[in-house]
């Protein structure tokens, strides 16, 4: 179904981080990719055959914090690149040029610091925390910063995985207990809440129907958005699934593990839920993330902890 | 980021370090009493009551360079003495076999299990009763910091301590050896082991209807090997851990033998590392204040 491509190179190895790809993708610009290192975000700018790289410099030039996660946010009309930190959370304009925004955070006691999760979520950004909040991020005009407008709290763990389409907000935590939101007077309301099955939820992803989320244990498992029911199970992966993406157009499903594997997925809204589609194994690749590189899925990228290469794959 | 991080990372470098100064201190055929002095002395001062409580302290991890500057010190805490350039060598094993341990764990929790697998090996080099005190109470805390964390947390402690070491990247030669490591410098990944407790062997879905109840059931193609039933590691001392990592990769490469002082055992891998490694007379007291002065200076 796929065959492997060129790898690109990075101008840094990808960190340990669940979720550690981001990809920005347009049906006829150039596709971006980010992952973290350290405290710094590396980014590649695909434009056909042509590949550049650059790396945006942490807020803090200490060793001491490093980033967990970027994604892309849109906000009334203009894209940040939205950086999650273990001592906060930072705004920077779509490719990274400057910093227009922190939100410092840290939490009391001993269990750590951090944020982590970050979805788009009705014009605003949304980002977790390890003390389970939600943080909501909104401008209030066209001309006007990000802010903080809301505050969250109802997981017990630390957040692992954030998911939000026009209708939804999903939210996972390290119990496995996943949370849906709805928003009611511009504020985050709970629809319900998904019960965990003994491990993290490590990612999470919606398509029309359903809450796709995966897990520590290797599960993947799709969640009537209506009910909460789980429609899917399966045994995906023999090890930490620690990447999730989705191609809303095809269909098509993205998972990566610690062990090593890619699966492609296809997600049906009538019929049977899903179905597996391909499997590859990457040599010696501790895989830290995947996301498709085009709308339709024709194309994935793989970021493996401490390897610069990005892993590409094209039907 | 965590806070628990710094216990793991220094005991269990610390463990490999130990594993490097037996099998030194046995191919130079250094007499018995002093071997054993260098090594109770580096392991007293590791499992200092002061120390272990400051290392257990909720904290960031130390930066490369600190947590270098206190192996040194500790390894010239005994009568033993290394040139700079044996001292780096010994560091960089330890840092790249303990980095390879953390990487190849199955399951977050198997770090904790590394873990335990080192001190069990640190309390068998023990041999002043003091020395073995400490240990045992080093052990207790580890298991009384870690037995009971959750899953998710113990996964961040390991992606922070594999963060640490993110970009160090030095061959080792029994690795490269035994392709456990590729000649980039990248470790081979061996997901053939068992499956991780609470991993089901890939291959299955199952479809619900919307009252739960399950309407189907088909296999897809998979790769993998069935794998064997996984053991849960014990927390008891000597217990069976479900690994062997954080074992002495010297011993198995001297065909399995247990180290035994006094005995000939020339380990190729190590032949490189502190050749000029000499054992002197004890140092001048204040040895184990300044390693603790300077815990105080790093932690400011």
């Amino acid at each position: 179904m796929y065959e492997k491509e060129k790898s690109l190179l990075m101008a840094h190895g990808c960190a340990a981080a669940t979720n550690g790809l981001a990809v920005q993708r347009s049906a006829d610009g150039p596709t971006w990719v980010a992952w973290p290192h350290g405290n710094q975000v590396c980014l590649l700018r695909l434009d056909g055959d042509r590949a550049e790289t650059r790396t945006v410099a942490g807020r803090s030039s200490d060793g001491a914090h490093s980033v967990m996660q970027v994604r892309w946010c849109e906000l009334r009309g203009t894209t940040y690149l939205v950086v999650a930190a273990s001592n906060g959370v930072d705004f920077y304009d779509e490719h990274g040029a400057s910093l227009l925004f922190s939100f410092p955070f840290s939490q009391e006691g001993g269990g750590g610091s951090f944020t982590r999760g970050i979805a788009t979520f009705l014009g605003k950004a949304c980002v977790g925390t390890s003390d389970g909040s939600l943080l909501v991020f909104q401008r209030d005009a066209a001309a006007g910063a990000p802010h903080l407008a809301q505050r969250a709290r109802l997981h017990a763990s630390a957040i692992c995985a954030l998911a939000g389409d026009e209708c939804h907000l999903v939210s996972s935590d390290q119990s496995g207990n996943i949370v849906q939101w709805a928003g009611k007077a511009g504020e985050l309301t709970k629809v319900r809440q998904i019960d965990h099955y003994g491990s993290a939820c490590t990612g999470l992803t919606l398509t029309a129907q359903y809450v796709v989320a995966v897990y520590g244990s290797g599960h993947l498992r799709l969640f009537s958005r209506q009910t909460g029911q789980v429609r899917a199970e399966v045994t995906a992966h023999a090890r930490w699934i620690t990447g999730l993406d989705v191609a809303l157009e095809s269909g098509l499903l993205l998972t990566v593990a610690e062990d090593a594997s890619v699966k492609v997925w296809k997600v049906s809204e009538d019929g049977k839920p899903l179905t597996h589609k391909f499997t590859e194994h990457e040599q010696d690749a501790r895989l830290m993330g995947g996301g498709f590189l085009r709308p339709d899925g024709a194309s994935f990228g793989l970021a493996a902890y401490d390897q610069k290469q990005l892993i590409c794959y094209a039907m | 980021m965590s806070l628990k991080a710094m216990p793991l990372l220094f005991l269990n470098m610390g463990g490999e370090m130990i594993y490097i100064l037996d099998q030194r201190l046995r191919a130079q055929e250094i007499h018995q009493a002093k071997a054993e002095k260098v090594l109770d002395d580096i392991l007293g001062l590791m499992c200092t009551s002061r120390f272990i409580e400051e290392l257990f302290r909720p904290q960031s991890i130390y930066s490369a360079q600190s947590l270098r500057t206190i192996f040194y010190r500790l390894a010239h805490s005994s009568i033993m003495r290394l040139n700079k350039q044996s001292m780096d060598k010994l560091y960089d094993l330890m840092a790249m076999v303990f980095k390879y341990q953390v990487e190849q764990c199955s399951h977050p929790r198997q770090l904790l299990m590394v873990t335990l697998n080192h001190l069990d090996s640190m309390a068998r080099f023990a041999t002043a009763p003091r020395v073995s005190k400490q240990v045992q109470t080093a052990y207790d805390l580890a298991v009384q910091c870690y037995g009971n964390l959750p899953e998710g947390e113990m996964q961040d402690i390991r992606y922070d301590i594999l963060n640490f070491f993110l970009d160090y990247r030095v061959k080792v030669s029994i690795f490269l050896k035994e392709k456990r490591q590729n000649p980039s410098g990248t470790f081979v990944i061996d997901v053939t082991g068992p499956l991780p407790e609470g991993v089901s062997m890939p291959g299955e879905i199952r479809y619900f209807d919307e009252r739960g109840e399950i309407t189907s059931t088909c296999r897809y193609p998979c790769k993998e090997l069935p794998g064997e039933p996984s053991r849960s590691g014990s927390l008891a001392q000597n217990g069976d851990r479900g690994t062997t990592l954080g074992t002495n990769i010297g011993a198995a490469a001297d065909g399995g033998n247990q180290p035994v002082q006094g005995t000939r055992a020339r380990s190729d891998h190590l032949q490189k590392v502190m050749e000029d490694m000499t054992i002197g007379e004890p140092p001048a007291s204040g040895g184990q204040q300044d390693l603790l002065n300077m815990m105080d200076a790093l932690s400011e």
